[in-house]
């Protein structure tokens, strides 16, 4: 097991490489001009060459890439070039906040996914297990932004139960705190996300259910004897588990790049938020920075989600 | 039945006291309303972020932020009067080729240290500097040198006669020198606010100034600013009591806010509407094709559809405000689709012609107003394609005029009229547009312009500019842009500053 996690580590060094030089290339392909939007669209061009040569964009894209490899390398990932802060200082700030709506959001996910593909699979045709199909079908095609202005108007607007918009931390680390008060900012923005994704992994966990329960161990547990209850959570669950959690982790994967829409709705100051804006205004370091840590990211829970494989499946074992 | 002596008497008494009671109540409530409170937390909502607190750059949302932190050497009142701010008074010598400043003593920047000469002197080095000047670069090329006389006094020399000083003197702020190092970052001004802190996406906390120079100011203890990416969940947050005050509100909120909200719109005039027709490519290469979209462009639809009335039509860069303005440029072409069609066949498109007009996705409007222009000229022949471009797209091709036809917005006309070509299509020298072919009248108007002192040639001047620019139609002017700020009714003494800056130091809560 070891020298698994060992192999994965190694192959993942070429992947970050190869994925900053490619995002590198891309952000100064694409069109667009970070010099141009600190400069101001009445630039004459005299001052954007010097504005272009202070930020150092005057120099071959090679040479930039290395410098910034080489700092990178060093735990320096550049500065914005347009409010000057340093880019490791922004994900620092931003990161524990997309942590939180994230783990919210999946504890939503989880907590709603589970009953309902589980009566969608074991009730298909009883009241409870059409609503649970209905459910999953609403949530897979309601768009977040309709859903996140909605949740605002109603519950925060109209019936002033919760904030419509805002964000404090629930944990910091220096010094230790937990502060249960701000949990009511993550309330809308986690039900907004979370119902996505949990119609999601209930359709996953529904298919996945109904094939595992027409195996030859669950007949056989059911002709021990055994009650359904029993059968289905201590016999078929756990392998219909594998399914929804390679969904789960792709998700996780994904939301480490912040959710853009519901931050912008709720204002919450997430990595999402950080990444558009500095796509819009073409802040490279920031870009650079965060898509490495979203590679990084991904790389890291595809190995989570392959060591909780060989828990729920004894069968699979990593040499 | 007459009352008795007894029970009138106490009646009167009665009376007298209840009068006096109620004139005493109303005077104390009149008082109260006008003696502003002290104290209290302004939570203040923006449509986006600040880009940096460097004072030198006007982009963005940083000029309406510019005024809480910083100062400036003069300002401007509503009715276009300089007053004193930084400098206290001044000398304006008669060829307009040089101004002495006296500063006002006892100023002190946020880190405590007395503003003098040399810090307003190592200002002007900076704001000259290109790679440092951002846009107040462009407003300091007349200078020719800046001289300290003594520790409150310092002497402006100019190359040439320069009747626009004071828009430069009322647009650069004053930082200290010992921050330019971290201008991006942290604001070291004189303003009637100090930063705590910046959260980049999230807030800005700005505290209580205890050194301003103005005693009594600012009312507010604290400004907590929250930056919005989404104006609507913005103008939800103000209705729900999550904020005091807004300020970008969507024009299409201006009738709800209307119902319960204070608005302000800032000064008239400061900013307007354009659309450029590059003559570098077809059918713009034409003077009648030009021409012929200031008669399809239609600007009574696009205030009333797209700015919701907040913005009035107009063909005049300067707004009424200036003595640059005259009635009959304000509307000078009417919305006449059968003229149009004579203009364009006239440039040779009797069979119609295709277009294509930019607008930038950073500011909806202007794509809403490229629909309409794009509908109404189809009846003239002329047919637009629409194409919409985000800001780190569009600005460099703006500066190098890479583009056929662009809406877009300019300001610079509400103060001194040769302002208006610090703006690049309105340039004299160097036009991305026209190269070394500007026209001859706009240009020895423009430039004649912006080096005499008497202000009625001016005056001629300026019409023959305008009347210039007019004819040519590469820059349509199409209507004034107000920004709207919207605020519950407790916020008091809210104003802005002629460019548009929020003027909080007066600001006071009154709940």
């Amino acid at each position: 097991m070891i020298a698994y996690i060992l192999r994965r580590v190694l192959q993942a060094i070429p992947v970050i490489v190869i994925t900053s030089l490619l995002i590198f290339m891309m952000l100064r392909a694409i069109p667009g001009d970070p010099a141009a939007v600190i400069c101001g669209p009445d630039c004459p061009k005299e001052q954007l060459d010097a504005v272009r040569r202070e930020m150092g964009l005057d120099r071959p894209w090679y040479t930039q890439y290395v410098i910034w490899l080489w700092r990178a390398l060093q735990g320096d990932l550049g500065r914005s070039f347009i409010n000057d802060f340093p880019v490791s200082e922004l994900l620092r700030r931003t990161l524990p906040v997309t942590l939180e709506l994230t783990f919210c959001a999946f504890f939503i996910a989880i907590v709603v996914c589970l009953p309902v593909g589980l009566v969608a699979a074991v009730k298909p045709r009883s009241v409870l297990g059409v609503s649970a199909n209905y459910f999953t079908s609403l949530g897979l095609a309601v768009p977040t932004f309709w859903l996140g202005i909605l949740l605002a108007l109603f519950f925060g607007f109209k019936l002033g139960l919760l904030p419509v918009s805002g964000y404090k931390r629930v944990m910091e680390f220096s010094p230790f705190r937990f502060n249960p008060q701000n949990l009511k900012f993550l309330v809308l923005p986690s039900v907004n996300l979370g119902i996505g994704i949990s119609a999601i992994l209930a359709r996953f966990l529904k298919s996945s259910l109904e094939e595992v329960l027409t195996a030859d161990y669950v007949r056989t547990a059911r002709a021990k004897g055994l009650k359904e209850r029993v059968v289905i959570t201590r016999h078929a669950l756990k392998n219909s588990l594998i399914t929804v959690v390679t969904v789960l982790g792709l998700q996780l994967g994904a939301f480490m790049g912040g959710a853009v829409v519901t931050e912008a709705i709720f204002r919450i100051p997430g990595l999402g938020n950080l990444f558009w804006q500095a796509v819009l205004k073409r802040d490279y370091f920031i870009v650079q920075g965060l898509v490495l840590f979203i590679v990084i990211s991904f790389l890291v829970i595809n190995l989570i989600t392959d060591l909780v494989y060989a828990f729920l499946d004894p069968r699979i074992r990593y040499r | 039945m007459k009352l008795s002596s007894y029970r009138y008497s106490w009646t009167l008494v009665f009376g007298i006291m209840l009068t006096f009671f109620v004139v005493w109540g109303m005077a104390v409530s009149t008082v109260d309303a006008q003696n502003p409170k002290q104290g209290g937390t302004l939570i203040l909502g923006a449509s986006g972020d600040i880009l940096s607190f460097d004072a030198y750059h006007y982009g963005w949302l940083n000029s309406r932020n510019q005024k809480i932190v910083y100062n400036h050497l003069v300002r401007y009142t509503h009715d276009n009067e300089v007053q004193p701010e930084l400098a206290e008074k001044w000398d304006v010598a008669d060829d307009g080729k040089s101004i002495v400043l006296h500063l006002r003593k006892g100023v002190k920047f946020h880190n405590g240290r007395e503003m003098t000469s040399d810090d307003v002197a190592a200002n002007f080095t900076r704001a000259r500097s290109k790679a440092y000047g951002r846009h107040v670069y462009q407003m300091t090329l007349t200078i020719d040198d800046v001289e300290v006389l003594d520790k409150y006094t310092l002497k402006i020399f100019y190359e040439t006669p320069t009747p626009a000083m004071f828009d430069t003197l009322s647009r650069l702020a004053i930082v200290a020198p010992e921050a330019f190092y971290d201008i991006k970052k942290t604001a070291v001004g004189t303003g009637p606010f100090r930063v705590k802190e910046w959260i980049p996406g999230d807030h800005i906390i700005y505290e209580r100034n205890p050194d301003y120079w103005e005693k009594g100011l600012p009312y507010l203890d604290k400004i907590m600013f929250r930056p919005y990416t989404d104006t609507d969940a913005m103008v939800l947050a103000l209705e729900s009591g999550e904020l005091d005050m807004i300020e970008g509100a969507p024009y299409k909120d201006v009738s709800l806010l209307q119902k319960n909200f204070s608005l302000n719109t800032g000064h008239p005039g400061f900013l307007f509407y354009t659309l450029y027709l590059s003559p570098n490519f077809e059918p713009w290469n034409k003077k009648e094709a030009r021409q012929a979209v200031q008669y399809c462009l239609n600007r009574k639809a696009i205030s009333d559809a797209v700015l919701f009335g907040t913005g009035e039509p107009t063909t005049s860069p300067f707004p009424p405000s200036s003595f640059a303005w005259q009635e009959k440029f304000e509307l000078f072409y009417s919305f006449n689709i059968e003229k149009a069609k004579e203009l364009i066949a006239a440039a040779g498109y009797e069979g119609g012609v295709k277009a294509t007009v930019m607008a930038c996705t950073a500011y909806p409007e202007l794509a809403e107003m490229a629909q309409i222009l794009k509908s109404d000229c189809a009846q003239a022949g002329i047919e637009f394609e629409i194409k919409n471009l985000d800001p780190a797209e569009w600005y460099p091709i703006l500066q190098k005029a890479k583009y056929p036809a662009t809406f877009s917005f300019a300001s610079m006309g509400h103060l001194d009229p040769s302002q208006v070509v610090m703006g690049s299509v309105y340039r004299i020298q160097n036009n991305p547009l026209w190269g070394d072919k500007l026209p001859k009248a706009y240009q020895e108007a423009a430039l004649k312009g912006q080096s005499i002192m008497d202000r009625e040639e001016r005056k001629q001047l300026y019409g023959k500019f305008q009347q210039a620019l007019l004819d040519e139609s590469w820059a349509l002017v199409v209507a004034r842009k107000s920004p709207i700020f919207a605020m519950t009714k407790s916020v008091k003494g809210f104003d802005t500053s002629v460019d548009c800056a929020m003027l909080l130091d007066r600001v006071w809560l009154d709940k």
